[in-house]
């Protein structure tokens, strides 16, 4: 009995450490969002996202934004306390290139399970595929203030 | 014999008398934590609020110190009178508990004063939220050195021999809260002057705060341990198996330290989630371990639902095992508002009011008995937690991306309604339950002992 009890408490140990070396060499975060980014100027940002709102916004608002149905390739997200802006909706199966630039302090985007941090003055590139139907999630997963519970996008796909 | 560890003998009148400091300090801030609530809750009704000598802020400043108090006060405190327990003797032991419970009460007060005088700004982040006013942090800061004096003093019972199951399992909880702290002073030395506040706060606690939540469980298992030799006159598990589960947590607790070094930018994202997989990976075993031990016994041996140590044994391990189950398997599709942390954690809060009640209670010479009020509020706040997690879950389950279109949003916000009513009812029980909790507790450590009664004839 007292031997059975060491032999499971050794294999309990060992199996910690085998765990906690996995723990402190396992850093890929693989649940990071890959991203280029490049340095950009928020004025000159600003007036790329309201040419992009001008050329392509659909007439309708949600939640106080502009609805825009860019066509595939480039969009532009403005994101500040506490909103990701405008509200997007995407031709399902196509592929876009989300542009995101923080005009305040340190956001994140996480989309469907992985996540990009978005410093000020760094724009984060993304590639996004919009999915056959629905929503695709994406809010701030990096504490930014009271309102950041609150701080989810719009995207949707809509045929 | 494990169960003749702890005695009224067996404590000496000095630590008795620190421990009684710190069990106050941990229920008392139960107590403040529910009359802030009542507050907060009045500031938000109308008419009420104009009678409240508070501004509009005082709603946030008032809940984040409700739960500063509730869960990391009450927690730490409990490991103070812990410690005042499983300490070798010694005059140095005495003074330095001694001091620790004077700068553990002391930050408390501190930290109250903002949210009182309605200044500074409050944060929501994760883990300890704060009030952004000196004092709080300064009240933070002070208490949680008063912890640490506490703690220092049990490190060399994890060399020493023979290992006592209950006694070890605390030093290695003293082992795992020094950790957290030199993480929180690490992560403050590394974030850089200028950083915006909220991201300071968000990160200076992040690290430390992932640490405690080892701390969390260890304060559980050492409750199981406790519990189940007050039940059954021996612990869960075989003494080797037990302290291997203890040392196991705080392994990873001691080598959390090495992210700072190892993860990254510590305002980065592989930091941060670095912290998070160290619950996935690390926390686990052991509570699952000790877990099965405390259910095998639950199962073979016969079952007293009137004894206040029994009830906490198997509601706290339903309710964690509850929560523990749909962290780990079902992965809770929000992560916004994780159900299952509610429900973990309830399971902790079980095991130490139950550690209170049963155990450290009849050390300062009182008793819980086995009354109704004692079994109604292990009940109360059992089922109360499962029924708010269960609410949670259905409005997660409602939050899922999907097709909504007429009728569908109308029965979505139905769903919402109703399962924001469950979560409403699982409060009210859990609330019901602990202010029972905080009653019983409150009124046996401020009235004379037993004996103390016996001998003026009262009794
Ligand atoms: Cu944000």
């Amino acid at each position: 009995m007292n031997s059975n009890a060491r032999a499971a408490a050794s294999a309990l140990l060992l199996a910690t450490i085998l765990l906690l070396a996995g723990w402190l060499a396992g850093r890929t975060g693989a649940d990071i969002l890959p991203a280029e980014s490049y340095a950009a100027n928020p004025i000159d940002f600003v007036t790329r996202t309201e040419a992009m709102i001008a050329a392509s916004q659909v007439g309708r608002t949600a939640e106080g934004m502009p609805v825009v149905r860019p066509p595939p390739g480039d969009v532009y997200v403005r994101v500040r306390r506490w909103e990701f802006s405008p509200a997007l909706e995407l031709a399902p199966g196509q592929t876009y290139r989300l542009h995101l630039l923080s005009e305040d302090v340190v956001h994140s985007a996480a989309i469907g399970d992985a996540e990009v941090l978005l410093e000020p003055n760094t724009v984060k590139v993304v590639t996004l595929k919009a999915p056959a139907t629905g929503r695709v999630r994406i809010q701030c997963g990096e504490y930014c203030g009271l309102g950041h519970t609150k701080m989810i996008g719009s995207i949707e796909a809509v045929p | 014999m494990p169960s003749a560890l702890w005695s009224l003998e067996s404590l000496p009148p000095v630590r008795r008398a620190e421990m009684r400091g710190w069990v106050l300090l941990a229920v008392g801030s139960l107590a403040v934590a529910g009359t802030l609530a009542l507050l907060l809750g009045l500031s938000r009704t109308p008419k009420v609020q104009d009678w409240l000598p508070w501004g509009p802020h005082f709603f946030y400043r008032a809940l984040v110190t409700h739960v500063v108090l509730s869960f990391e006060v009450w927690f730490l405190a409990a490991l103070g009178a812990l410690s005042a327990m499983a300490a070798p003797p010694g005059v140095w032991g005495d003074r330095l508990g001694r001091l620790g419970l004077v700068l553990g009460a002391a930050g408390v007060v501190l930290l109250l004063i903002p949210a009182l005088a309605d200044q500074g700004e409050p944060s929501l982040n994760n883990y300890v939220p704060v009030v952004g006013h000196k004092l709080f942090y300064v009240g933070l800061g002070v208490h949680a050195i008063g912890v640490a004096l506490a703690s220092v003093r049990l490190l060399p019972l994890l060399w020493r021999r023979p290992r006592v199951c209950a006694a070890y399992g605390i030093a290695c909880g003293a082992l795992i809260y020094l950790a957290a702290l030199i993480c929180f002073g690490l992560a403050w030395a590394l974030i850089p002057a200028g950083t915006d506040p909220d991201l300071f706060n968000e990160r200076v606690f992040w690290g430390g705060g992932h640490v405690l939540q080892l701390l969390n469980t260890l304060i559980l298992m050492v409750a199981w341990q406790s519990l189940s030799e007050r039940q059954y006159g021996s612990g869960p598990l075989p003494a080797a198996l037990a302290n291997a589960c203890f040392a196991a947590l705080a392994l990873f607790a001691a080598a959390s330290p090495l992210i700072y070094a190892l993860g990254g930018d510590v305002l980065g994202l592989d930091h941060r989630q670095i912290f998070t997989r160290l619950l996935w990976v690390g926390l686990p075993l052991p509570p699952l371990v000790m877990g099965l031990g405390v259910a095998w016994r639950l199962i073979s041996a016969p079952r007293d639902w009137r004894s206040p140590a029994f009830l906490a044994l198997a509601l706290s391990l339903f309710v964690f095992a509850v929560g523990g189950f749909a962290g780990f398997f079902l992965g809770v599709a929000d992560t916004r508002t994780p159900s299952h942390y509610h429900a973990v954690i309830g399971g902790v809060q079980l095991g130490l009011m139950g550690m209170v009640l049963a155990v450290m209670l009849p050390l300062l010479g009182q008793t819980a008995g086995q009354g109704r009020a004692v079994r109604v509020q292990f009940h109360l706040y059992g089922w109360g937690q499962l029924v708010h997690a269960l609410g949670f879950f259905l409005a997660g389950a409602a939050g899922v991306p999907r097709k909504t279109t007429g009728i569908d949003q109308g029965l979505d916000t139905l769903w919402k309604k109703v399962s924001m009513g469950v979560v409403g009812m699982g409060t009210g029980l859990a609330v019901l339950g602990g202010v029972i909790f905080v009653w019983m507790a409150l009124v046996r450590l401020l009235r004379p002992t037993v004996a103390q009664r016996a001998e003026s004839g009262h009794e």
